[in-house]
């Protein structure tokens, strides 16, 4: 067998023999806080051998091919840098520091073998082509450093991780190196350059070894960490997603997403079906302009009826929040909170108890902060519940359409891209329950801490404890009364204003088998798509939570990453709407369902890209044929139009011409379809 | 890996031969060259260790230069610079030196010392 042969079968051997060796992120240099990093490997564009690097915790929502697969790396190092913040804990251990080090380079080094073996293969591919003339002594060169470069950053951590812990274990320098030399000799005593079954199985025993080894210095108190994900749907509906080493969900088979259609889905249909009913009832009319009128009063009747429902509720969890307004203004007011802080911040730093005081404190803020936004969402969205009782469609309209834009642009402090849809989150009764348990937190903290400090803070009449003891009345209230909002609900206050919906998800299902993972054992694990379970469309969302736990209780450290599925590069879809068309000589516009058959194409985004796009898809643009069920002709009972047509807003607006089939004469026309509003939340 | 020595009864044409070989195995243009320097068992037990790490490469190529004579006025310290106790030199493929071992250096440690000459590191 030939050097190439045998090297190519090695690669396949070591992928297969390595998989449940997971491997670790870049080492050491905390590139990112907090020491999680995703890459996205999408199906297209130049990310597809590269990766797309996309940062955790940045609070932005980032949109990735629907046909992706997303890998989680962990810097272990840094997220317990991340995770200590407060605490110090790690930050004079040099000993810890070291160790968690060392795993993080070793398991770069696993994840590392199989890009080394490939670049290895072709540098001796290369080779052997230069000396037949075929290739450049500077492809060479370039070769030899990728390949020399991948197996320099294998080797070396691993000869040094030996070495260090043959030393740290007693041997003096010089047997250390000889005793490392006989340890990884079988590496290269093989037929080939090297034996890479060996590099696996003394890799593994020095990640083993070194993990140990941090068990054991770091001791009962090592953190623990829980992530989950789940695949929400435009209902709000949630899937947990597998992701190996971290639960036991099942990936199903890798099915790519449907990119081009050529039938109506079923939500298209329901579309047809309630535009053909249109078409009946509006008949004909004198322009365009009171062709949509008549549409969008029918759109709003219907919308009418399901948000008063929503409206009243939002009004009524409201009024208790609003009742302590002036402590959460005051408390969110940073000179207030920082002012009190430094009045106690001497006396917690002396207290053992005092950085879980502290964390508990910067959690509540957060929380308070949101607060304070989330109200006037409710009282914003409750206004609308006195203008819609008892409203014509026509003073529904206005009034909704009144509240749109100020409920549409309300986002969270901090937040510049609006991206976090206050409103969505503030009737989210989980949400609210989630700020008792951080008031709640911060109050047990407080009662952990020693005297006299206890009595200071808890009998402080300017601090924030009496406030806040009051305030989980109230929001235990709020709770209660959004409670029972279903999904459905929620789906049509987003799509009315055209909210994102990645905060609908009240209640997520656990994931089969869900793991609480030491920071020690091998945390990289990655989200398949093509793998999920289930249907995915564009629009859906994958929302990632991390929970971090130091031993048993929880640390609120948490955070939750969000990305929309998007489909990018070129594609085709199938969408129903009412259109208005004319006949050529005519002048009335007649209604008529539509089937349009459209391509579109949406460039690949690059790493600094969020890639979301417009919300309302002014960017998209699409070409394509419609057809459209006629009625020109009272004498012909089917009468179909096809011509072509350019959609325009992601398709919300086409327009165009065509060619009537059944009519004698005037066979032209032209026809704008708009779809204004859209309570199935279908695209 | 080529040894190069100078035999008492042909001191002149060895040295020039030895010379020619070194010149050629530097002057490849796309070989990573290790230049081995001395004699002596700890030297023996070094140039066994380049050999095992030079054999399975193709581009790589090891040359042990067991007289001094044979490096030309002011060449070896052009090889092996101020690295006084060095016994190998590793030569790029620019043929600039970038990598010195002294004779103590392991296999794992040879083997990285041309990985480092390769990638630029």
């Amino acid at each position: 067998m030939t050097t190439r042969a045998t090297l190519w079968l090695a690669i396949v051997a070591f992928q297969t023999a390595t998989f449940a060796t997971r491997a670790q992120g870049q080492e050491g240099n905390c590139a990112e806080p907090t020491g999680v990093r995703y890459v996205e490997y999408p199906t297209g564009g130049k990310a597809a051998t590269t990766g797309r690097p996309l940062k955790a915790n940045d609070g932005r929502i980032v949109a990735v091919d629907v046909d992706s697969r997303i890998e989680i790396h962990f810097d272990t190092l840094c997220l317990r840098r991340y995770l200590d913040v407060g605490r110090a804990a790690l930050n004079g251990d040099e000993k810890a520091i070291r160790l968690i080090a060392r795993l993080d380079s070793l398991r770069a080094a696993v994840a590392g073998i199989p890009a080394a073996i490939q670049a290895l293969k072709e540098t001796f591919a290369t080779f052997t082509d230069l000396q037949a003339g075929q290739a450049t002594s500077q492809k060479f060169d370039q070769q030899l450093r990728a390949s020399s470069g991948k197996l320099l950053r294998i080797v070396k951590p691993l000869r040094l991780a030996i070495q260090a812990r043959l030393s740290e274990g007693g041997l003096e320098t010089d047997a250390a190196r000889a005793a490392t030399e006989e340890l990884m000799r079988p590496l290269y005593a093989g037929p080939e350059p090297y034996d890479w079954t060996v590099l696996s199985v003394l890799l593994n025993r020095e990640i083993t070894a070194t993990d140990s080894e941090v068990a054991t210095h770091l001791g009962k108190s090592s953190y623990g960490l829980e992530v989950r994900a789940h695949l929400l749907d435009q209902n709000g509906r949630g899937f947990p997603l597998a992701m190996p080493g971290h639960n036991r969900e099942e990936e199903g088979a890798l099915v790519p997403f449907e990119r081009f259609q050529f039938a109506l889905s079923e939500d298209q249909s329901v579309l047809y079906e309630r535009a053909d009913s249109l078409a009946k009832t509006i008949d004909s009319v004198r322009s365009l302009g009171e062709g949509f009128a008549t549409q969008l009063k029918t759109d709003f009747a219907s919308l009418q009826e399901k948000l008063e429902p929503l409206v009243a509720r939002a009004a009524e969890a409201a009024k208790p929040i609003e009742s302590r307004a002036i402590a959460l203004t005051r408390w969110t007011n940073p000179d207030v909170a920082t002012a009190w802080l430094q009045s106690v911040v001497g006396a917690l730093d002396k207290d053992s108890a005092g950085p879980a005081a502290r964390a508990a404190w910067d959690s509540l803020l957060a929380a308070l902060g949101e607060t304070r936004a989330d109200l006037e969402a409710l009282q914003q969205f409750g206004a609308l519940s006195a203008e819609l009782h008892g409203a014509t469609a026509d003073e529904a309209m206005d009034a909704i359409l009144g509240r749109a834009d100020a409920l549409r642009h309300l986002i969270a402090p901090g937040s510049t891209t609006g991206g976090d849809a206050v409103l969505l989150r503030a009737l989210n009764a989980e949400v609210w329950r989630d700020r008792i348990h951080r008031v709640d937190s911060f109050l047990r903290a407080v009662q952990t801490l020693k005297q006299p400090l206890r009595q200071q803070i808890l009998n402080d009449p300017k601090g924030p404890v009496a406030e806040v003891r009051e305030l989980i009345v109230a929001l235990q209230s709020a709770a209660t009364t959004l409670q029972g909002i279903t999904q459905e609900g929620l789906n049509v206050v987003a799509n009315a204003l055209g909210l994102p919906r990645t905060l609908l998800a009240t209640s997520l299902p656990e994931p089969r088998g869900q793991l609480r993972v030491k920071l020690t054992a091998p945390l990289d694990t990655r989200i398949e798509l093509q793998g999920v379970r289930g249907t995915r469309h564009e629009n859906d969302v994958v929302s990632i939570e991390y929970r971090f736990f130091d031993g048993e209780k929880p640390l609120p450290r948490g955070w939750k990453d969000t990305f929309r599925l998007r489909v990018f590069g070129w594609r085709s879809r199938v969408v129903a709407g009412l259109a208005f068309a004319v006949q050529e000589h005519h002048e009335l516009w007649r209604p008529g369902a539509a089937v349009s058959w459209h391509f579109s194409h949406r460039a690949w985004p690059n790493a600094s890209e969020a890639g979301t796009g417009d919300a309302a898809g002014l960017g998209q643009v699409s070409f394509g044929l419609t057809t459209i069920n006629l009625h020109f002709d009272n004498a012909q009972a089917v009468e179909l139009g096809i011509g072509p047509s350019i959609g325009l807003l992601d398709n919300r607006l086409i327009a165009g011409g065509g060619w009537n089939l059944q009519v004698s004469r005037d066979h032209l026309y032209g026809f704008v379809s708009l779809r204004l509003l859209n309570i199935t939340g279908s695209k | 890996m080529r040894v190069l020595s100078v035999r008492p009864d042909n001191v002149e044409k060895d040295i020039q031969s030895a010379r020619d070989i070194l010149d050629q195995a530097i002057a490849h243009p796309s070989k990573t060259v290790m230049i081995i320097r001395r004699v002596g068992p700890e030297i023996t037990r070094f140039a066994d260790k380049v050999a095992a790490r030079t054999d399975p490469f193709p581009w790589r190529e090891a040359v042990w230069v067991t007289d001094q004579r044979i490096f030309r006025p002011l060449e070896e310290a052009r090889y092996f610079t101020t690295h006084a106790s060095a016994s190998g030199s590793i030569l790029n493929v620019r043929d600039i030196p970038v990598v010195w071992l002294d004779p103590t250096a392991t296999l794992p440690e040879v083997d990285e010392a041309f990985l480092e000459a390769e990638s630029g590191a």
